[in-house]
């Protein structure tokens, strides 16, 4: 199967906020204005004028619109962790304590970018165990402060995913339009062919089941890995290497007619629409989970530390001290 | 001896007074800039979920630093009372004011806790 290009590449050439009017309406009138010219009967335009639509929606979302957030998101995980690039905690077998932080979270994120290259390698085994070591740190009951960075850093990977769903799915009604334009285009010699036999054949490689696979998966194993918290870096691994690699979606345009054409442009549709829901689907359960996580009070006490004002702080001979005390003697707002 | 002590007194003073809240003002920050500003995608109501608690768990790193730091300097005055030289150093630090006294159901002026100032005038 045919390698996919590089994400930031084809991010930079579909981002923007009106997609539909400058990509998709230009491309979608050549294909009728050409089908128009064919002057075959099982020709039905108002089908277009659907598809249009539903090629608008599934590209509504501008996929640089995460751009901020991502920024934000790794601006925050250095600021709280800015003295935490420590040798990884040694939480299993699998994890090599002499890792570094930034060299783990480098590592998940390079799962999230892989463009399938053999330099830049999409979501497999490898780099599985890399995201685990990762996500082993996460949970490993580190200081509060790297738990902290994790917390921003697993925000991160998930809006790169879900910059990755849109920008591939953008990228392939492009270039589904492109192949269905490169078929109506040779109509003319289709249909004056004597017995009307022939066929076109145009073959499309379609991103978006790649990006369940690249992008999807490493988020996906998050809650999995957080679920797991006392498991070993060794079984987070495994659960999370057990995404199989992905490989782009090949979907044939095979008509021999104008009408068919049409409906192969339907039946992209459709395959494109239930590739992306899926992926969102995938990245919403994985957001949803990290809420719970996070929300849960022994999560919290470790991400946050201890519970000081719900009357518990470290100090003390009991490591506690009356709560009334505190409030009492609230020293002076710096002099 | 003495010397080494008053220096670790306005060291706790200090670590409570400008080091930690240096710290919170750091989770202050990125609440501000980076989690209350985040920009929810189209229908991303779960993204809205989950930075809800987000910014929950950074205002409370930021108010737990602002506590512990008010605790450590609560120690360095309790010990800087006994210890004439750590607490000419806090008060050269804090502008010459003098410093709070702890009595035994507050500071020694009777200011209430509401009080941003303290005991301190």
């Amino acid at each position: 199967m045919g390698d996919l290009e590089d994400l930031d590449t084809v991010l930079k050439r579909v981002q923007g906020d009106d997609f539909a009017g400058s990509i998709i309406d230009p491309k979608i009138d050549k294909i009728k204005s050409t089908l128009d010219n064919a002057g075959v009967a099982d020709w039905v335009p108002d089908e277009v004028e659907g598809y249009r639509q539903l090629l608008k929606d599934l590209s509504s979302v501008n996929p640089s619109g995460f751009n901020t957030s991502i920024t934000s998101f790794r601006a925050a995980a250095l600021a709280v962790g800015s003295d935490g690039d420590k040798p990884t905690k040694k939480d299993g077998p699998d994890v090599n304590p002499a890792d570094t932080v930034s060299a783990n979270a480098a590592r998940a994120h390079q799962t999230v970018s892989g463009d399938g290259s053999n330099d830049n390698p999409p979501w497999r085994g490898d780099s599985a165990d890399a995201f685990g070591k990762f996500i082993a740190y996460y949970t490993g009951g580190g200081q509060a402060v790297t738990s902290q960075a994790w917390m921003f850093n697993a925000l991160e990977l998930l809006a790169l995913s879900h910059q990755a769903v849109y920008t591939r799915v953008r990228d392939d009604v492009t270039k589904y339009l492109d192949a269905v334009q490169k078929a109506a285009d040779q109509n003319d010699g289709l249909f004056s062919s004597p017995d009307g036999s022939e066929q076109f054949f145009v073959t499309v490689i379609a991103a978006v089941a790649t990006v369940a696979a690249t992008a999807i998966a490493p988020p996906a194993g998050v809650p999995v890995a957080l679920s797991l918290v006392g498991a070993t870096a060794s079984q987070t691994a495994s659960v999370l290497g057990s995404v199989p690699k992905g490989s782009p979606e090949q979907h044939d345009i095979n008509a021999n007619s104008p009408g068919a054409i049409i409906d192969s442009m339907y039946t992209a549709y459709t395959k494109m629409q239930s590739g992306r829901d899926d992926n969102l689907k995938k990245i919403k359960g994985v957001l949803s989970d990290m809420s719970t996580y996070i929300g849960n009070t022994d999560t919290r006490k470790k991400i946050v530390g201890p519970e000081v004002n719900g009357g518990k702080v470290p100090i003390g001979g009991d490591g506690t001290i009356d709560p009334n005390y505190r409030k009492q003697f609230q020293p002076p707002v710096n002099a | 001896m003495a010397t080494v002590l008053s220096t670790d007194i306005y060291m706790l003073d200090r670590a409570g007074r400008v080091d930690l809240p240096a710290a919170a003002k750091v989770y202050h920050n990125i609440n501000a800039d980076h989690v209350a500003s985040f920009s929810v995608p189209a229908n991303g109501d779960y993204w809205t979920d989950v930075m809800d608690k987000v910014g929950k768990i950074v205002t409370d790193a930021d108010n737990n630093l602002l506590t512990a730091g008010n605790v450590l300097r609560l120690i360095a005055y309790s010990y800087a009372a006994n210890d004439s030289e750590a607490a000419h150093k806090i008060e050269q630090e804090t502008g010459g004011k003098a410093l709070p006294k702890l009595g035994k159901n507050g500071w020694d002026d009777g200011t209430p806790s509401s009080d941003p100032n303290g005991g301190l005038k």
